[in-house]
Order: C-alpha cells, then sequence, then structure tokens
C-alpha cells in the first residue's frame, strides 16, 4: 500500500510532511516524477501464475493491473492468439460498458427533451403578456415623486423588514412550504421576462428571501445534535452552505446595478491631452509575442509626442533591445527581478514622466482607440485615478477549446468582465486587472507605486488608490485582446495565484478593515477575495452524500420530502435570479464546472496564504506551448478521477440501498442519489477539459470579415473578403470559384478606414472559392500596417459576442451533462489506450 | 440635369476613362445619362464600344448648323454619348474663336437639350489650360478633377484650382486619383500628401490601376460586366456612391 502510494503521488521521503501537501495539492512537475519500471519477476508456477499469465497481468503485485485486466482491460491480440472463454468475457465488458453511456446519455437526452415539452405546454395556457412595455412601466413608475418622499420610504424599508423576518422565520408545514415555492417560482418566472434592473432587483429579493428562509430552517431545525461523528459532518456541510450563500448575497450586492458606463469625449483641442507613457512589460515572452504588441501600440491614435512607449524587459534580451530600436520605442531594463511584474512597473515609473501610464501584458493587443475612447473619463472626474478596461481574448482558453464551446458559451472570464466589474463599478469598486488600463501618475506615486507586498499586486493596488479616497472606472469595450491561457496547468496556475494573492490581502490588508472605504467597496472586495476560498466548500459539496450513501450518516436531520421542499426554492430562485442578472455572462451551472476544476488546487495556497501570506512560491504556471498532439492530462485529472470514482462507487451503493437496505426510506436514498449524480456530471466534465485537444496554429487565426483585394502580377486585380487572419496569413473567400497556383506571389490590400495597405503574400492552398496566403517577408513598417488594419482596428472585438447562444438553465444543463458523458468516454478510452501502450511497453 | 466636368491639369490621367465608367455606372444603376465628349481628341465615343471614332458630332452639328445633340448615339447599356465629330484644322479653328467669343456657348447649349431633371450630363475634356476645359467648367455644377499619384499632378494641383476660380467661383470642385497601384510605396505616400491637402474635397475611394480596364476597351466591353469583382470595378462603385451621397446630392433642385 505504501510502496503503491510513493509510486503514484511521487512522494520520495515519506517522512517528510511538506513532500506529502506538495504532491497532493499542487500540480506535480513531469520531471521529478520519475516512472519506476516494471520488473517481471521470475517465480514459481502458481495457480495465480496462471491466471495472470492468461489475464496479461505482468506485475502480479500491482493490485490495479489486476483489477484493471479483470474487469477493463480488452485482451490484445498480439498476447495471445486462441480466443478463451476469458477474452470473450473481457470484451464483452469493454463493450458493455460502452453501451452503457450511450444508453445513459440517450436517456438523459430524451428526459430534458420532455421536461422542455412540458414546460411549453405549461406556457401556452398562460395568457399572453407585453413583457417589454411592463418593464418600461416599471421603470417609468420608479421615477414618480412619491418616491422621493424620505419618510415614506423609511416607513416601507421598516415594513418591509418586518414582513421579511415574518416570512423567513415563520415554520410551515411541508404543504405550506410546497405553495411558497410555488408561489415564488411563479413570480419568478413571471418577471423573469421582464426586461431592465428593476426586475433583476425583484428576482434578487425572491432569491434572498426563499434562501434566508432555507438558512434559517436549516439553522434551526436540522443540525443532528446527538451524536458526534454525525454533528461534526453535519456542521462542515453547515459551513460549506453558510459560505456559499454569504457568497450569494454579497454578490447580488455587487451586482445589483451594472453601471455600464459609456466612453467620455475628450476636450477638441488636442494640445490639452495629456502625456501618456505605454509600459509593456515581459520577462520570458518570446519576441513574436511582443512584436504585435509594440506595433499596435505605436499605432495607438494620440499625438505623437504625448505618446510614448516602453518595453520592460525582465529578461533583459539583446533581441529585444534590438527590436525596440528598430521599432523606435523606448526599452528600460534593471538589474534585478525583485517583485516581479509589479517591481519592473515601478523600476519603470522613476524613469519616465508622463502624466498618465498605460499598462499592456506583453500579448494584449491595444486598439488604436484604446487612449481616445478611455482618456475622456479622466477629465470628466479629476479624481479619478484608474481606468479599467476588459481583458478580451481572441483565441479559445481551455475550457473552450477542450469543450468546443469557443464563442458559443461566455467563457470564464466572460462573468467578471462582462458583469462583475460594471458592477463594481456602480460602487466605485473598479478592481484594476494589470493590464489594459490607464493609472493617473499621480495617485499612483502616492501609494507607493504598484503594490509588491502580495502576488496580486494589481488588485491590491486598487484597493490602496480606494483607500485614498480615489475613483476608479470601468468600460466594458473590449479595446485590447489577446491570447488565452493555452493549456489547463497553465491556467491552473494562473488562477492559483490569483486566489493566493486575494487571500493574501484578505489577510494583510483586510476590505473590512482599515480606513477609507465605503461599506459598499468593502462588500465588493470582499466578496471578491472570499470568492476564492470556494476550494473546502466546493469539495464539501462534492462528497457531502456519500456519507449517508457510505456509511449511512444522516447529516441533514430532516425528512427528505422536507429538505426538498425548502431546499428547492432556494436553488430554483438563487438560479432564475442569476440567470437574469449573469445570463449574457455566463451560462446556468457552468459556474459548477469551472469551480471544481479548480477547487481542488486552490484549498492549500488560500488556506496557507491566510495563515502565512509570505510562504513560498507557488508559481507552477506550465508554460505550454502547442499542443500537438490530443492528449489526457492525467496528472492534474487525478482528483476529479478520485472524487468520481468516490461517487461511482457511491451511486452502486445508494443504488443497492434503494432496492433493499433502506427500503423504509427511499426518499432520503433518492435525494442522496441525485446530488450524487449530480456531482457525477460536473466531474465528468471537469475530466472532459483535461483531455488536451490540439492545437496547432503557431499564431492564433482570428475569424473575421473583412474587405481585401488580390494584386496578381499580370496586374490585374480582384476583391475578396477575409475568413480569417493572423499575424502570418491570411484566409481568403471569394465570390466565385477561382484557382491559384501554390506558391503563386500576389499582393494583398487590407483597409483600416480609408487607409488601405498592401502586403506581398503567397499562395499556400487554393480550393474552390477559398484561398490561403502566407505573408512574404514583411518588413516592420508592413507588420505595424497589418496589425493596424487587423488586430488594432477600432472596432475589432466591438461584436465579439453576438453570436453566443442566450442561457437558458436547461439546454445549459443538457450541455453540461453531456460534456459529463463526453468527460467519462474519454478518460475510459485514455485509460484503454495508455492501459495498451503500458503493456506493450513491459512486454517488449 | 446635375453637369459634371471632368478635367485634369495633366494629360493621360483617365480623364475619358473615368467619364466613360461613371457614364456606364450611372446607366446600370438606371439613371439617365449623357456623355458629351468636349475634347477634339474625339475619343470617348470608342469608350463606350464604337468601333472607331463617330464622324458626327458636336462640331459638324455646329458647323452645319444643326440643332446641339442632334448626333447623339446610346449604346447598348443604354449610355447616350454626344460625341465631339470629326474636326479638321480650319473648322477647329472657326469653332475655338466662337468659344472665345462667347465663354457661356456650351451652358446655353446644355440648357436647350430636353433632358429629364434627375438625369446626370458628363462632360468629358481637353487638359488645363483649355478653351474646352473652361466651356465645361463655366457650364457644370460640379468640376471632377482627376489626378495621376505622380509628382507631375501634386505640382500642377494650384493651376487646377486657379482656373476654377477665375471661369466659376461658385462651382464645387472635388479631385479622385487614378491609376493609383498601391504596392508602390511611392504612390501611397502621394495619396496620403493629396489626402492631407485635400482633405473632404478628395474622393476617397482612389481608382486603381488595373488591368481590366484596358482589356475592357480590348474586348469592347464594359467593365463591370468583364470583370465585375476586380477591385477598380469596386473603387468605382465607390467613388459614384461618394458622388450621390456627398459632393452630387447638394445639386438637388438645380436644373
Ligand atoms: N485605372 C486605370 N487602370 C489601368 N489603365 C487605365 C486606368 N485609367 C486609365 N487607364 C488607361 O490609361 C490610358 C489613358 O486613359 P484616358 O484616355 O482615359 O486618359 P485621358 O486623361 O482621357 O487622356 P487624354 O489626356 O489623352 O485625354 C488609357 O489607355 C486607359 O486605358
Ligand atoms: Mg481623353
Amino acid at each position: 500500500m505504501r510502496h503503491w502510494i510513493v509510486r503514484h503521488l511521487g512522494v520520495f521521503r515519506l517522512d517528510q510532511p511538506s513532500l506529502w501537501l506538495k504532491r497532493l495539492f499542487l500540480l506535480s512537475n513531469t520531471d521529478e516524477l520519475t516512472e519506476l519500471a516494471h520488473l517481471k519477476i521470475k517465480s514459481r508456477p502458481e495457480p495465480l501464475d496462471w491466471l495472470a499469465e492468461k489475464l496479461g497481468v505482468v506485475d502480479k503485485r500491482s493490485v490495479r493491473q489486476w483489477l484493471l485486466y479483470l474487469f477493463i482491460f480488452p485482451p490484445g491480440h498480439a498476447a495471445r492468439t486462441e480466443t478463451s472463454l476469458w477474452s470473450t468475457l473481457l470484451t464483452l465488458s469493454v463493450s458493455l460498458i460502452n453501451l452503457l453511456f450511450l444508453t445513459i446519455e440517450w436517456i438523459v437526452q430524451a428526459g430534458v427533451r420532455t421536461l422542455r415539452w412540458l414546460g411549453q405546454q405549461l406556457l401556452s395556457f398562460l395568457p399572453a403578456v407585453d413583457h417589454e412595455a411592463l418593464g418600461r412601466r416599471l421603470e417609468g413608475w420608479l421615477e414618480t415623486p412619491s418616491f422621493r418622499k424620505p419618510l415614506l420610504l423609511w416607513l416601507l424599508v421598516l415594513l418591509s423588514i418586518f414582513f421579511f423576518w415574518l416570512i423567513v422565520t415563520t415554520p410551515f408545514t411541508w404543504f405550506g412550504q410546497f405553495l411558497f415555492l410555488v408561489c415564488l417560482w411563479g413570480t419568478a418566472l413571471f418577471v423573469q421576462r421582464i426586461p431592465g434592473n428593476l426586475p433583476a432587483l425583484i428576482l434578487i429579493a425572491l432569491s434572498v428571501l426563499a434562501s434566508c428562509r432555507y438558512g434559517w430552517w436549516r439553522l434551526t431545525q436540522t443540525i443532528p445534535l446527538d451524536s458526534g461523528w454525525e454533528t461534526f459532518l453535519a456542521i462542515c456541510l453547515l459551513l460549506a452552505e453558510i459560505y456559499t450563500w454569504l457568497v450569494l448575497l454579497l454578490g447580488y450586492i455587487q451586482n445589483a446595478w451594472p453601471l455600464k458606463r459609456h466612453t467620455s469625449s475628450l476636450p477638441l483641442d488636442t494640445s490639452l491631452w495629456p502625456s501618456v507613457d505605454v509600459f509593456i512589460p515581459t520577462y520570458n515572452e518570446p519576441l513574436k509575442v511582443l512584436e504585435p504588441t509594440v506595433l499596435a501600440a505605436k499605432g495607438i491614435d494620440w499625438p505623437s509626442d504625448k505618446l510614448n512607449i516602453y518595453i520592460l524587459d525582465d529578461g533583459r534580451r539583446d533581441e529585444f533591445r534590438r527590436f525596440a530600436k528598430e521599432a523606435g520605442v523606448g526599452y528600460i531594463i534593471r538589474p534585478d527581478n525583485v517583485h516581479a511584474k509589479a517591481g519592473n512597473l515601478n523600476h519603470a515609473l522613476k524613469l519616465t514622466h508622463g502624466e498618465y501610464v498605460a499598462i499592456f501584458d506583453c500579448d494584449h493587443l491595444p486598439t488604436n482607440s484604446f487612449l481616445r475612447s478611455t482618456m475622456g473619463w479622466f477629465f470628466k472626474d479629476k479624481r479619478c485615478a484608474m481606468l479599467q478596461t476588459p481583458h478580451h481574448f481572441f483565441s479559445p482558453d481551455t475550457f473552450e477549446r477542450n469543450l468546443g464551446t469557443f464563442r458559443r458559451v461566455p467563457n470564464e472570464g466572460a462573468l467578471f468582465y462582462g458583469l462583475i466589474q460594471d458592477g463594481n463599478d456602480f460602487w466605485n469598486a473598479t478592481f484594476f486587472c494589470g493590464s489594459c488600463a490607464v493609472l493617473r501618475r499621480g495617485p499612483l506615486e502616492e501609494v507607493g507605486g504598484v503594490a509588491v507586498e502580495t502576488v496580486t499586486e494589481d488588485a491590491h493596488t486598487a484597493l490602496k488608490l480606494h483607500r485614498l479616497g480615489y475613483t476608479t472606472a470601468y468600460i466594458n469595450i473590449p479595446l485590447a485582446a489577446g491570447l488565452a491561457t493555452e493549456s489547463l496547468s497553465s491556467h491552473i496556475g494562473q488562477r492559483i495565484r490569483w486566489a493566493r494573492g486575494m487571500a493574501q490581502i484578505f489577510r494583510i490588508d483586510n476590505p473590512f478593515l482599515g480606513k477609507g472605504l465605503s461599506f459598499f467597496q468593502r462588500i465588493c472586495y470582499s466578496n471578491a477575495m472570499l470568492h476564492f476560498f470556494y476550494g473546502i466548500p466546493r469539495l464539501i459539496f462534492l462528497t457531502a452524500p456519500l456519507t449517508y450513501l457510505y456509511f449511512e450518516v444522516h447529516i441533514i436531520s430532516a425528512a427528505a420530502a422536507m429538505l426538498a421542499v425548502y431546499v428547492l426554492p432556494h436553488m430554483l430562485q438563487a438560479n432564475l435570479a442569476n440567470a437574469h442578472i449573469q445570463g449574457a455572462h455566463r451560462h446556468s451551472f457552468w459556474a459548477e464546472v469551472y469551480e471544481s476544476v479548480l477547487a481542488w488546487y486552490i484549498i492549500l495556497p488560500t488556506a496557507l496564504a491566510i495563515f502565512n501570506p509570505k510562504a513560498g512560491k507557488f508559481n507552477v504556471t506550465a508554460k505550454g506551448g502547442l499542443i500537438e498532439h490530443s492528449f489526457f492530462d492525467w496528472t492534474i485529472s487525478k482528483p476529479y478521477i478520485v472524487l468520481a470514482a468516490l461517487n461511482i462507487v457511491g451511486l452502486t451503493i445508494g443504488l443497492v440501498r434503494f432496492f433493499f437496505w433502506n427500503t423504509f426510506e427511499m426518499g432520503t436514498v433518492l435525494l442522496n442519489l441525485t446530488w450524487t449524480a449530480y456531482n457525477l456530471l460536473i466531474l465528468g466534465a471537469a475530466i472532459g477539459v483535461a483531455t488536451e485537444a490540439r492545437q496547432v496554429r503557431v499564431s492564433h487565426r482570428v475569424s473575421t470579415n473583412l474587405l481585401a483585394a488580390l494584386h496578381f502580377m499580370d496586374g490585374s486585380t480582384r476583391m475578396c473578403r477575409t475568413e480569417d487572419y493572423s499575424m502570418t496569413g491570411l484566409g481568403l473567400l471569394l465570390d466565385r470559384e477561382f484557382e491559384l497556383p501554390v506558391k503563386e506571389r500576389v499582393w494583398i490590400s487590407l483597409w483600416y478606414g480609408e487607409v488601405e495597405c498592401t502586403f506581398p503574400a503567397r499562395v499556400i492552398a487554393s480550393h474552390g472559392n477559398k484561398l490561403g496566403v502566407q505573408f512574404d517577408n514583411l518588413s516592420i513598417e508592413q507588420e505595424a500596417n497589418l496589425v493596424q488594419c487587423t488586430f488594432a482596428r477600432a472596432d475589432a472585438w466591438r461584436n465579439w459576442s453576438n453570436e453566443q447562444d442566450v442561457d437558458r438553465p436547461l439546454q445549459s444543463f443538457k450541455e453540461i451533462a453531456i460534456f459529463g458523458f463526453k468527460g467519462y468516454r474519454s478518460l475510459w478510452r485514455n485509460l484503454v489506450k495508455g492501459l495498451t501502450r503500458q503493456r506493450q511497453l513491459v512486454r517488449s | 440635369m446635375f453637369k459634371i466636368a471632368i478635367v485634369s491639369a495633366a494629360g493621360g490621367v483617365g480623364r475619358s476613362t473615368l467619364t466613360a465608367s461613371l457614364a456606364i455606372l450611372l446607366a446600370q444603376r438606371e439613371i439617365a445619362v449623357l456623355a458629351l465628349d468636349f475634347d477634339p481628341q474625339n475619343l470617348l465615343s470608342t469608350l463606350f464600344g464604337s468601333g472607331e471614332a463617330s464622324l458626327g458630332g458636336l462640331l459638324p452639328d455646329f458647323l452645319t448648323k444643326k440643332e446641339f445633340g442632334k448626333s447623339a448615339l446610346v449604346n447598348s447599356n443604354g449610355v447616350a454619348c454626344l460625341p465631339f465629330g470629326r474636326a479638321n484644322e480650319t473648322s477647329l479653328v472657326t469653332f475655338e474663336q466662337h468659344l472665345r467669343a462667347e465663354p457661356e456657348w456650351l451652358s446655353k447649349c446644355i440648357a436647350q437639350i430636353d433632358y429629364p431633371s434627375e438625369a446626370f450630363l458628363l462632360i468629358d475634356t481637353s487638359r488645363l489650360p483649355s478653351l474646352y476645359a473652361r466651356q465645361a467648367i463655366v457650364a457644370a455644377d460640379l468640376v471632377l478633377a482627376v489626378l495621376a499619384p505622380d509628382a507631375r499632378s501634386l505640382a500642377l494641383l494650384p493651376a487646377v484650382e486657379a482656373t476654377l476660380s477665375r471661369c466659376a467661383p461658385g462651382s464645387q470642385l472635388i479631385y479622385v486619383v487614378n491609376g493609383l497601384d498601391s504596392t508602390r510605396t511611392l504612390q501611397n505616400d502621394l495619396l496620403a500628401r493629396f489626402r492631407s491637402t485635400l482633405q473632404m474635397r478628395l474622393s476617397p475611394y482612389p481608382v486603381h490601376r488595373d488591368e481590366a480596364i484596358p482589356r475592357a476597351v480590348a474586348n469592347r466591353t464594359n467593365l463591370q460586366s468583364l470583370s465585375p469583382d476586380s477591385l477598380v470595378a469596386h473603387d468605382l462603385n465607390g467613388l459614384l456612391n461618394w458622388l450621390l451621397a456627398g459632393p452630387a446630392s447638394s445639386l438637388d433642385g438645380k436644373v
């Protein structure tokens, strides 16, 4: 057993506890993990040996091999030629499991379809209502003068509090509670269709009501207090629930009224415009990544004597210095790398003098309208110290790539940049996000430059600015874009850093303590930080039903039906309210997937940061480059696989309990079974994300429809449109079929505004009316022009999410369910594939 | 009738080509159009598909005292063209004397033709300075000056401006670049120069140099049907849209 653990976790020194922690909770370093060779041991003939030989088990001491070869592994033909009873049996089990996957998938699909049909039938009975008109009427109603009287308002507030308390604390019978559920749900379904912010507030109120009522009931009536073990587990679950309840409430406050700021105009006289320094910090990124960013920054539409661009190279590379000279931009280096990016920025602050500082990570290309769209606010609001714009990604992130949801389902960042920042902005609590932002130099220097105490220097800097009474702003228009993290491991690494940094701030500069913040700013900051503590609660939810299914421990002491009628309104209302508020930025149930993938990995960093904010480095960001072959990331998915296995076993036991052992409390079993099944789906989706899909292109292609023209060598021309573009080539779409020889030289025209730019290129593919061309040795001016015509266009990212699907909770659930199954299927296939390879390796 | 004179200070920059192309485009959009060749070279009709330069035209009509516009031809695209007509040295001398004596001769003649009020009249001229161009400028509501993307056109820019302010100070003068080879940096730079000096008066659609134009003339077909998706076809469409939406729209109501 010990040997097994050691081998599989890579704990090579058993007596070193830190190593255990590291191996369990952190991503392992592949080069540290050395595969132990399987040795074939000569032994006396034994019945066990015979079986092992028949099955193909090589290492007889490996329990895993026995299990796998017995139940899962299809017998290979290379090993045996005679078809024995054994092998037929084994093949059977393999195809049986495959069949099982198919059936379950089909059943779920059918179930969702009937549910949707039922819903539509129900709706068709109700009278049609013009929700748009109602929304307008509601807004008008708010404006009426009767709402302006403070006395009336206070009276209303007091009354509402009284009724709220009454509703939350009055105990109902199960039937009463059921009626409560139906009433709330009906109201919410009606209100949900009215557009606008006021209905969102009504939905929030309903949700808070339902959740508080559930919370009150849970606290007062469902804690088993008599037995020690049970009570302990129950309290764990309760704490996890309180955490989610708190985050839910804080989130509602944070997003109650998203500000949705527009751009503000600049004075007509350009001599009044301030000078701006553009900082592009870089450390180890290749020049290929930095180059377009610098060229895009150079193209920013701003008086050229007031725009200074600096490359802040912490890698101190000659190649970069040469490029800076060639491109005509500043180049700043420093002797050491203390405090990483924050230190780099602070060093540059000392050497430059612009009134404003714009910061772009080296892979974020600004559009040419960046400053024109943002700087207006600094004129309008003299206290404004920082303006943030969204981080937009034109390549799919890991989730989008591995699940195939690019530009269809809002990605993980969409919620933060689409809603939360707008919500923060209303409370004057916009966070600085490290890139794609403009800061006023004065206030920044006043707080001592970019914060260096934590690893999320950006959020901490904003906090310091807020404490001094400065304002911040957010404009939700993508004015810069970059590449998303490439692999799951780098994604996790990045999130670990955020989680750790937020936990550090929470510990050393807690937003609830200290001076200078308004109450709501405190709430916004706290929610942002608390949010990263979801690790343990999420794990508790993923395993809670198992306590009953495995050990028959009742951690909620209530009848299943009662629990159902209490918990359902809580979940339903929260879902409906969130679908209304966040629908465009986060589809229902996706939060669960995003969190489950990270939950395991952020526990230790956050916990450690709380106990010892100065401790250790956790920067495990694995810089993945191209993913040349699809592969399954076994290392990272280990925790999900373990959790999934536990849940599968639980499900099986649960079925036995349902039919044989616990027939006296079928309701309870059913509830726990449903919960487990749901957990399994979410875990499946998480496993699916670990199947890294192939990514072949060196420079990512952005699909956009732009006007282009081809100039041929014989002097004729042809108009066309682009299908996609990148720094290296274009995909073109012609009106009619057109064959061109490969390698043919052409020139391509692209436009930005009225200005036409031409680029030499060669045909690399010609097929029907489609043409692929590759640029031919562009000069640096031509590259700058190319960036201007493509990535840096003012409207390049404007309508990016227009084609996104709208959020429909059922649809979303179905999608996640399918991803869940696909995840297991992929796990299964990769298991079989991996084992075949291993067996062949051992055999040879 | 919207009257547009197409002029240039340099020769061979594509006045006739633009006149013919715009006329054909207008006709395709079912807008009545008359192209008037006011250049003794008498070549405009060849750009509308006629095999050789027309014998009849406004000069012979003038000499024989026929009504102005009697010898207009209409091609299969529905474009009407009034050729200059064959001229010889002596007839030209007489004609030019008459023109010198009566600077508004063309204006008056045009006023006589009975044409729908929303129709377009495009007048091709010989290169400035010239009597013919001057008459056309006086007659026109809008003067479209053609520039080549070269140093010559840039140098001659003040001459065009001066002529216009002398002949018809009230008329609107706009510019278009023709024959642009955008793969040449020098030409792009010159275009940028034109843009910065002329600003809104320069058409945002420079007409590119394109083999499709001489090819269409050689094949006696029109450009739009020979290579509809060529860059130059796109440019001409853009130019016309710009004219109709901007400069030419202000002609509304003027008859
Ligand atoms: N955009 C273009 N692309 C290619 N060739 C062109 C273009 N425009 C004009 N040409 C060619 O240039 C030559 C001169 O054109 P055109 O006769 O229209 O000029 P013009 O200004 O009328 O000359 P002239 O001063 O002789 O009257 C013609 O052969 C024509 O085909
Ligand atoms: Mg001519």
